[in-house]
């Protein structure tokens, strides 16, 4: 979640949508963007077991059929992503955390964590250090 | 609904209401194989009940799982099933007993099943009968006959950095299939960074979609 939702924000600031990821977790809340709702309900669809048509439909109604599969292509791409990452417990960053806490925070998912925290990415500086120490340089 | 599962009408769309992109029939069939296919640890054979063992699970029957060993079995089904509960030290003990290789292999095996069932069941058209078992050796490079492997926080070592396209980088094989489909059904990983459309998505509608279903599946990273 914490990649995508500083992917959503930065988007958003860029395409000058107004978002409100509240809607995720309650469904009187308007999601903002447009379809939003129909997008929301089919992803929730592929959560399911025995996911039907009848959210792509929906969609498809809404934002057209090539939008509609492409909702379908992400949510079976991040079905599998979630389980690759879950199961390999992928580390997040601290300073990522830090820009996703408030929309986490709003989704309840701080829970989620599990994974290793990394304190923070190595800056140039210290790459270049390390890049000379193992050249053996200064 | 999908035809048979030999031959080049495994993911046959074409009496679906919906225009399939004609790309995607081809990369499922090619990943059935591959999946179907011996890699570094597990039979083509045991690929197919690794599969057989996650479908089961996530429709909440008891899968036959073959000649699975039990510990691989009952990861097959968590990683299916309820992806959220693996905690380290259960992923450690897997690993322990089954095999780091094993271990990658069979969390790639077992992805790329749920995201093929996903799209398919989406669309309508139920889910693909599992591939035969294909001849041949497969798959005998592990990364780290090549590269140093690293742990880079992460439960299993890496040949790169962390993120999707490096989690399984371990076993290529397996990181090729995440990585191929990934690719498509997302966004190619040389336009990530691009914050434009999608194929009739903006970028903000796009990740509402991702985010929904990483919140259900509650996947932090």
């Amino acid at each position: 979640m914490v990649s995508h939702l500083i992917t959503l924000r930065s988007s958003v600031q860029q395409s000058g949508e107004s978002v409100d990821v509240a809607a995720i977790i309650d469904a009187a809340i308007d999601p903002g963007v447009p379809g939003g709702r129909h997008l929301i309900e089919l992803a929730r669809s592929a959560l399911g077991t025995d996911p039907g048509p009848a959210a792509v439909h929906a969609l498809a109604s809404t934002l057209g059929l090539a939008a509609a599969l492409t909702a379908v292509e992400a949510a079976s791409a991040f079905s599998m992503v979630n389980r690759v990452m879950m199961a390999t417990g992928q580390p997040s960053t601290a300073p990522k955390i830090a820009r996703a806490t408030p929309d986490l925070r709003i989704l309840d998912a701080e829970r989620f964590n599990h994974t290793t925290v990394i304190p923070r990415q190595p800056s140039a500086k210290r790459l270049v250090g390390r890049l000379r120490k193992r050249m053996g340089g200064r | 609904m999908l035809g048979e599962v030999t031959g080049d009408g495994v993911f046959d769309f074409s009496a679906s209401p919906f225009a399939i992109p004609v790309d995607i029939p081809v990369l499922f069939h090619r990943t059935w194989m591959d999946l179907a296919t011996t890699g570094v640890a597990w039979t083509g054979a045991q690929r197919v009940d690794v599969a057989r063992v996650a479908r089961a699970a996530r429709l909440g029957d008891g899968g036959d799982a073959g000649d699975l060993p039990e510990p691989a079995a009952d990861i097959a089904a968590r990683v299916a099933a309820a992806p959220s509960s693996i905690s380290k030290s259960e992923a450690e003990r897997a690993i322990d007993s089954i095999g780091e290789p094993a271990y990658v292999e069979l969390v790639g095996v077992v992805a790329c099943l749920v995201a093929i069932d996903t799209y398919t069941s989406l669309v309508g058209e139920g889910r693909a009968p599992f591939p035969q078992p294909q001849p041949g050796s497969g798959e005998t490079r592990l990364s780290s006959d090549t590269v140093a492997l690293k742990r880079r926080g992460g439960w299993v070592a890496t040949a790169g950095p962390r993120g999707p396209h490096h989690a399984l980088s371990a076993v290529p094989g397996a990181q090729a299939m995440v990585s191929r489909l990934l690719d498509r059904l997302y966004i190619d990983r040389g336009d990530i960074g691009s914050l434009g459309p999608v194929r009739g998505l903006s970028r903000p509608q796009l990740e509402f979609v991702i985010l929904t279903v990483s919140h259900g599946n509650e996947c932090f990273y």
